[in-house]
């Protein structure tokens, strides 16, 4: 068969070639509902973390007490169709604390979670993609940061720096950012000897534009996955922290409410019971919808 | 003969734990403008790493490229992408090859962006949806996801990829070994149509014979990072001088029941590694042919007939059968 | 002649996520292998090849089920028997080969021991006779310095090795029939070639039948005496090795033969079969060939064809044929 040109050449192929047919997609976001559909856990995780993030948005609306007016009549009444969750020592109502703590808690999930997030994928990259000195020195503090314990870390951070929120953000950022470097490096790794990569290295793309128009749209599912569960993660080390008494004094989160409620935990179990429950709700929405999403995104990447 | 072409005694060794792998060891040849030098070789032959090397992907260890009468390590930055504009590339696993996170328009116009070619999105986008016409994937499907074709297609849309740029020069690395029988035949006739109507050249590397007799106008068999035989296609398949090219030829199972021969002659021994090359010729520990000259000295890329290289210090003479 | 197994009517589906249809990957799957014969199952990627063997030896995934069928084995239909009985037979008198042999092997385990528990299962040699035994079948399907190999991990083995291994371990315990999923699609032609002339001996010492699944055509014609042609789930051709390479009659054999690039000469085209394999959720009505096949009639669209006979037990799933299809 002659061809007499690449006009002649198209219109054969348009009439021969273009009836292909395609498959419908299946990309993540269909994998996520379907995902949602399925795994009635990562479900019932979503649904309470939009509860609870409108429970803290609406706190006003919800709560009839103020949280932090005392009312020393009323001092450690158990709960009661006045006050739902009862009082505390000082007589707040304990369920307008429990739904304006969750502000707090909230805030200290996602403010250090996202800090360690953008830290830890930056470092991530440079460590993966440039490999060398800078990964030796990258990966080599993230080691330090990971062997050391997180918690006594954390503290020693606060007692330097002062208790305040502000500090607590800085502390488990920088307990939390290692785990992201070292996950983010492992994918830059694997990704940067794909056959994509290398293709778009043989028709000349710079550097900067693999780095973000190649790895880093393909590290995003593993990293929505890795913050969901950095969170909980955060809300966790935060309760401790303020349990241990190193947390900001006048930040009202549930683990500073814990704490605050341990001396009279026999007395009055419901000090403890609703921040503590408050706390287990939470962590465990965000652990069951990270866990789902890690299942949806897992079986995708892979192909 | 219009060379396009010249690798130029290229080497590349890799350092590993328990020695240093020659990869690829001083091999030189030329391809011509419109030509289409098929390469063969078993895995572990260097054949794929001589591809990258042309390309620049890795840099040799000593050797040079040569691209269009300039010698590309020569060149320096933007001179260089320039230059390598002209050569592109099309790649084995048409399931790796494609970002799956990037739509295939996108995919296509990468090279167009990375060197600034048409003036707007806009323009870029109608150059892409015309390579899709050409290499038969509907202009509708610009949107779509990679995932979302069978491996037929996806391979259509790396070739429209490596032909954006308006390339002289295509690599192909494998581009028919992870694909159906069926679909090889349609991309091969596509890779042949497309030759023919824009003038390209092929650097052909597979490890299937027969493929490579369909496209080739020369081949070269490369063994343990050394050509051994380079030669016009026909004579290659018709009268293979080196022992090692008869017996890859004798080994391929042929579509044809009554070509069976339980007594022909099998190439003994595991393909060998390229992490210290026995010294001497590389193929002796597994050739029937060898003696202490071939233990001891390298032999030379001879010409035996007119284009037709040999590096054998006994190479076949006539159609003998060992 | 006596068959070793014999498939009939075999219907295997799969469920995927959050989907209620099932996808039926094998669809009325027919297929005997006569005793110390070799039969090949031909057929591209998706076609149903690998499923079916997977569902005779009850290695089918999570998500795949046998809707029906038999599959006798010796008398006993295998899709019926309890998981311990089929895995004694599998490791007694059926052997697996993979492409990737790794798979098969245990990789905490060195091959030496694998091949001499291979044996004591089969006969009451003590150890150090099972252990010679062994090293004389590593030698014998052609692994260099086999008493150090012998010692080996399979992971320190090349892929050729490790499939040479398996080939041994078949060998002793000289099953009655052996099933080969792509054995050399991940190897070197010269491997290749090795692999091939040691599962025929195999087949001359023991009397093996084989069952062998590839995509290959050539592998097909080197090994095979009889043939069948899988396309979308079913078969659509089955004839003598011979006769199918000679004559073949459906359209998809058809295509499939003239697109091989054999002594094509470069500059002519090669035939090729146009579009691609239909999605196992959206099977055309008829012929499921018929949308990529050149000689569809109306009536391919819209009725199903059934294998007829051509003669000398030459199956054929086409209403014209093969009489009317010259097409080349």
């Amino acid at each position: 068969m002659k061809k007499t040109g690449k006009d002649a050449y198209t219109a054969q192929l348009s009439k021969q070639l273009l009836e292909a047919e395609i498959q419908p997609d299946d990309g993540v976001l269909s994998s996520v509902v379907n995902m949602f559909r399925v795994n009635r856990a990562a479900l019932l995780g979503l649904i309470l973390i939009l509860l609870i993030v409108l429970m803290a948005l609406l706190a006003p609306v919800i709560a009839r007490y103020d949280p932090n007016a005392l009312n020393l009549a009323d001092m450690r009444k158990p709960p009661s169709p006045t006050h739902w969750f009862g009082t505390d020592d000082l007589g707040r109502d304990v369920f307008a604390r429990v739904v304006y703590g969750s502000r707090t808690s909230l805030m200290i999930g996602f403010v250090p979670s996202v800090i360690s997030l953008l830290l830890g994928t930056v470092l991530g990259l440079m460590a993966g993609y440039m490999g060398r000195k800078v990964d030796a020195v990258i990966m080599r503090v993230a080691d330090v940061v990971l062997a050391f314990p997180s918690l006594l870390l954390a503290m020693v951070v606060m007692y330097t720096l002062g208790s305040s929120i502000l500090n607590m953000f800085i502390a488990l950022s920088i307990i939390n950012w290692a785990g992201t470097a070292r996950v983010v490096r492992a994918q830059t790794l694997s990704l940067r000897e794909k056959e994509f990569v290398e293709a778009a290295r043989s028709m000349g793309v710079s550097h900067p534009r693999i780095v973000f128009r190649h790895i880093l749209p393909n590290c995003l599912p593993n990293l929505i996955v890795l913050f969901t569960l950095d969170i909980p993660g955060a809300i966790m080390w935060e309760s401790s922290m303020s349990f241990l008494g190193v947390g900001d004094p006048n930040a009202a989160s549930w683990g500073l409410m814990v704490s605050q409620g341990k001396s009279y935990a026999y007395m009055c179990p419901w000090l403890i019971l609703a921040p503590g429950i408050a706390i287990l709700v939470t962590v465990m929405a965000f652990n069951f919808l990270g866990d789902g999403l890690r299942d949806a995104i897992d079986p995708y990447m892979k192909t | 003969m219009n060379e396009l072409l010249r690798a130029e005694r290229l080497v590349k060794e890799f350092p590993v734990k328990n020695g240093v792998v020659h990869a690829v060891s001083d091999v030189s040849f030329t391809v011509a403008k419109g030509e289409t030098l098929g390469l063969v070789g078993e895995s572990g032959c260097g054949k794929s790493t001589l591809g990258k090397l042309i390309l620049n992907l890795i840099t040799p260890t000593s050797g040079a490229v040569w691209f269009k009468g300039t010698d590309l390590s020569a060149l320096r930055g933007r001179e260089q992408r320039r230059l390598r504009r002209g050569m592109q590339m099309i790649f084995q696993d048409p399931y790796a090859s494609l970002d799956p996170r990037m739509t295939v328009g996108r995919i296509i116009m990468e090279p167009l962006t990375a060197h600034r070619v048409g003036s707007s999105r806009a323009e870029r986008a109608d150059m892409v949806r015309s390579l899709m016409e050409q290499v038969g994937i509907r202009p509708e499907f610009y949107g779509r996801y990679p995932h979302q074709f069978s491996g037929g297609q996806r391979q259509r849309i790396g070739i429209a990829r490596a032909l954006a740029l308006d390339p002289e020069l295509i690599i192909c690395d494998e581009p028919v070994s992870a694909l159906d029988v069926s679909i090889q035949a349609q991309i091969l006739n596509l890779l042949s149509d497309l030759q023919a109507a824009r003038g390209l050249t092929y650097l052909f590397i597979s490890h299937d014979l027969n493929v490579v007799r369909y496209l080739s106008d020369r081949v070269m068999v490369m063994f343990l990072g050394q050509i051994c035989e380079l030669s016009p296609t026909e004579p290659l398949y018709s009268q293979p001088r080196h022992p090692y090219t008869k017996f890859l030829l004798e080994a391929v199972p042929q579509p044809d029941p009554t070509l069976r021969d339980d007594a022909r002659a099998l190439l003994a021994g595991e393909v060998a590694s390229a992490i210290n090359p026995p010294p001497g010729c590389r193929f002796h520990p597994r050739c029937p042919c060898a003696d202490d000259l071939c233990r001891h000295k390298q032999p030379d890329l001879v010409e035996m007939a007119p284009g037709h290289l040999c590096a054998c210090h006994h190479p076949l003479v006539d159609r003998e059968i060992f | 002649m006596e068959n070793i197994l014999s498939i009939k009517d075999l219907v295997v589906s799969f469920a995927s996520d959050g989907r209620k249809d099932r996808a039926v990957a094998v669809n009325g799957l027919s297929l005997d292998i006569p005793r110390g014969g070799t039969v090949g199952l031909v057929g591209e990627s998706g076609c149903g090849k690998s499923v079916t063997s997977l569902s005779v030896m009850g290695l089918l995934a999570e998500n795949g089920r046998v809707d029906a069928g038999e599959a006798r084995f010796a008398g006993q239909d295998l899709l019926k028997l309890p998981d311990r009985e089929l895995r004694k037979l599998r490791g007694n008198r059926i052997s697996m080969i993979f492409q990737e042999p790794m798979t098969s092997l245990n990789p905490v385990l060195t091959v030496g021991r694998q091949l001499t528990e291979a044996i004591r299962q089969h006969s009451d040699m003590d150890k150090a006779a099972a252990k010679a035994r062994a090293i004389e079948l590593l030698e014998h399907v052609g692994i260099p310095e086999a008493a150090t190999r012998f010692g080996n991990y399979p992971h320190q083995l090349s892929g050729g090795m490790r499939q040479r291994v398996m080939i041994g371990m078949a060998m002793a315990m000289t099953p009655d029939l052996l099933i080969a999923d792509e054995p050399t699609t991940a190897l070197d032609v010269s491997i290749e070639a090795q692999i091939l002339r040691l599962m025929k001996d195999l087949q001359r010492r023991h009397g093996t039948s084989i069952l062998m699944i590839t995509h290959n055509l050539g592998v097909v014609a080197e090994l095979c005496d009889e043939v069948y042609v899988m396309y979308a789930g079913e078969v659509v051709e089955r004839a003598d090795v011979f006769t199918l390479f000679r004559d073949c009659a459906h359209p998809y054999t058809r295509g499939l033969m003239a697109s091989l690039p054999r002594m094509t000469p470069k500059g002519q085209r090669l035939y090729n079969i146009r579009g691609t394999v239909p999605n196992l959720r959206a099977m055309p009505a008829g012929c499921r060939f018929a949308p990529r096949c050149e000689l569809a009639s109306e009536r391919c669209h819209a009725e199903k064809p059934g294998l007829i006979d051509l003669g000398g037990g030459h199956l054929c799933r086409c209403f014209l044929r093969g009489e009317a299809a010259n097409h080349e």
